[in-house]
């Protein structure tokens, strides 16, 4: 990890003001490192600020403070015409492909807006890209006459990423790009996605509420809540030895298919998530956390290392051998 | 989640709750979105029903209910609810069944409720019109339940209206007003699947608890088999209007037989 990073984010704070002089804070200072080439998931339940992180991270939102460092330009400072050659070294594929597809256009015309727009390719050449681009992503180059609604949800999320790699981005921020599709398609999608990252050394930013999917395409994982990233792992060590309580609740939430594994102890968050207007003081997860002290309800927990490439935003993080016996044991 | 002892209790109890035979629903002239579906709920037992999207789960829960869809009618088959023939049933007499003896909880707490009646007046509603089943003043009944489910500050929850309720709260006030009558059959389509990971936990332990202490049966439609698992004792998978597999949810989900249960099951996996 000693490599120039890719993207740099300090201290980005993304709020949206309300009526009443109140404010939502949803995204409350972030740091972040993106390596060249790395896939990392973002991960939160809904109003964690985990879409808006990403959003701002491609400049499509307005920060509030902080800086965005991409390939050592610093994208916080650039105007959006000094932002526009930047623009095809950083592509975004969204949840709902139809959404997200233009249905009057053919497919052939869909692949060749990016080549244009970026001058990359016209004409003739632009539809021979926009065939070996359907190619790339497991479509027949004869799709390249037909529209969007002809396709199946997959199929369309196929060429949404067939649009996104066109200029050859060196980031991939995917905003939930599965969540819409059926279980079996999302893990060809998600095997897509390692390939393509594989392939073009391109790294993605992989948000998502589904801890499944990360695990299928992701080395490292960012885990939010209430615009906080409270700790940040490699994939495997996040799934055996989380060191956060609310990285343990939401494990624990994912309910195994076979009743003898379903029916473990599991740590059951208490209430509900706050919002982003009214956060708690101290640490944002001690109304809901089983483990909370005195010092959580008063205290800023910051992100500390607890193990290599390991870091976790808790007072009293949780200890990192994985059998762990729960303080509340939830299943009856 | 459920304890072996309640798989003795359902095999010493007598008398299914619930029994389903031969249920038939169709739409039109359409071919049949039901087919021939037989089954039982023993009195305190869960079962869950399994399937994709039009697999005819919940049209096979609203048959029971009598609420299809415009156009949809059973067509052959039988309901027997405690031995009353519910498939045979008026609507005046179903009015009397739902929300008294057959409570309802469905996917979106949002459409469900009214949104601008307050929440205690919505619960304290489904009271008053099975006076005979709820016994004191509606609206101290409602506020009760509200504690019941466990909601932070109860008489001021009941002055709010849905909107100003987050999703997971909006669920629990359905489950109050679903157990306010104490149901002895409780149908759940899809009650946490809207919800964040953390809060459908949280939701179906609630449903849990309030079905222990009531003894309320629960048929619950979903389509998420980590759901069933985790809370049913016994599972029925629905495929193209048909039940494929039946049984408890230890022999469908750990040893599957059927070809579509192996496949459904491989998804997940």
């Amino acid at each position: 990890m000693s490599e120039t990073p890719l993207v740099y984010l300090r201290g980005v704070k993304v709020h949206f003001p309300l009526p009443r002089g109140e404010v939502v804070r949803a995204v409350d200072g972030v740091d972040l490192t993106l390596q060249p080439g790395e896939a990392v998931g973002l991960v939160g339940e809904s109003g964690s600020g985990k879409s808006t992180l990403a959003r701002a991270l491609l400049r499509l939102l307005p920060l509030t403070a902080g800086e965005i460092w991409f390939d050592s330009k610093p994208l916080h400072r650039l105007s959006e015409r000094e932002l526009r050659p930047l623009r095809r070294e950083m592509q975004l594929v969204f949840q709902d492909p139809m959404a997200s597809l233009n249905p009057r256009m053919r497919i052939a015309d869909i692949l060749a807006e990016p080549l244009l727009v970026h001058g990359i390719a016209r004409g003739r050449q632009a539809r021979d890209e926009a065939a070996r681009l359907l190619e790339r992503v497991g479509l027949p180059r004869d799709y390249l006459n037909r529209y969007p609604h002809e396709f199946s949800g997959g199929q369309r999320q196929r060429i949404c990423i067939a649009r996104a790699i066109a200029t050859q981005p060196r980031l991939l921020v995917a905003d939930e790009p599965t969540s819409a599709l059926d279980l079996s398609i999302r893990a060809q999608i998600h095997a897509l996605l390692c390939q393509l990252q594989r392939e073009m050394n391109m790294a993605i930013l992989f948000v998502t509420h589904d801890l499944h999917a990360v695990r299928q395409v992701c080395s490292r994982v960012l885990v939010m809540y209430l615009g906080k990233i409270v700790e940040s792992a490699p994939v495997e060590q996040l799934f055996t030895s989380p060191a956060h309580p609310y990285t343990q609740t939401l494990l624990d939430a994912l309910l195994e298919p076979v009743p003898s594994k379903a029916r473990r102890p599991r740590l059951l968050p208490t209430g509900d998530v706050p919002t982003a207007v009214h956060l708690p003081t101290g640490c944002r997860f001690h109304t809901r956390c089983a483990y909370a002290q005195e010092r959580c309800r008063v205290e800023e927990p910051l992100l500390q290392t607890v193990g290599e490439y390991h870091r976790v935003a808790c007072h009293y993080p949780l200890p990192s051998s994985p059998k762990r016996t729960l303080g509340t044991p939830s299943a009856p | 989640m459920w304890g072996n002892d309640r798989q003795q209790l359902t095999k010493t109890a007598s008398e299914p709750l619930l029994r389903v035979q031969g249920l038939t629903v169709a739409f039109g002239q359409q071919p049949p979105v039901v087919r021939g579906v037989s089954f039982e709920v023993m009195p305190g037992e869960t079962v869950g029903i399994v399937g994709e999207s039009g697999s005819g789960k919940t049209m096979t829960a609203l048959s029971i209910m009598r609420l299809l869809p415009p156009g949809g009618r059973i067509v052959d088959g039988s309901i027997l609810f405690d031995g009353l023939p519910l498939h045979q049933f008026t609507e005046a007499q179903m009015r009397q069944v739902r929300g008294g003896d057959i409570a309802m909880i469905f996917q979106d707490p949002f459409t469900c409720l009214n949104p601008v009646m307050r929440v205690g007046e919505q619960v304290a509603e489904a009271a008053r019109l099975h006076r005979e089943r709820a016994e004191g003043a509606p609206h101290e009944l409602a506020v009760q339940m509200l504690r019941a489910v466990h909601l932070p500050d109860p008489e001021r929850i009941a002055r709010r209206y849905p909107h100003e309720l987050s999703g997971g709260q909006r669920q629990r006030v359905m489950i109050a007003m679903a157990f306010i009558c104490h149901p002895r059959l409780l149908i759940a389509d899809e009650p946490s699947t809207a919800l964040d990971v953390t809060v459908q936990l949280q939701i179906l332990h609630l449903m849990r608890e309030m079905q222990q202490q009531q003894g309320t049966a629960v048929l619950l439609i979903t389509h998420d088999i980590g759901v069933v698992a985790y809370t049913c004792d016994r599972v029925l998978v629905m495929h193209r209007g048909q039940i494929v597999e039946a049984g408890s949810v230890y022999e469908v989900l750990e040893q599957p037989r059927h070809p579509y249960t192996k496949q459904l099951l491989e998804a997940v996996r």
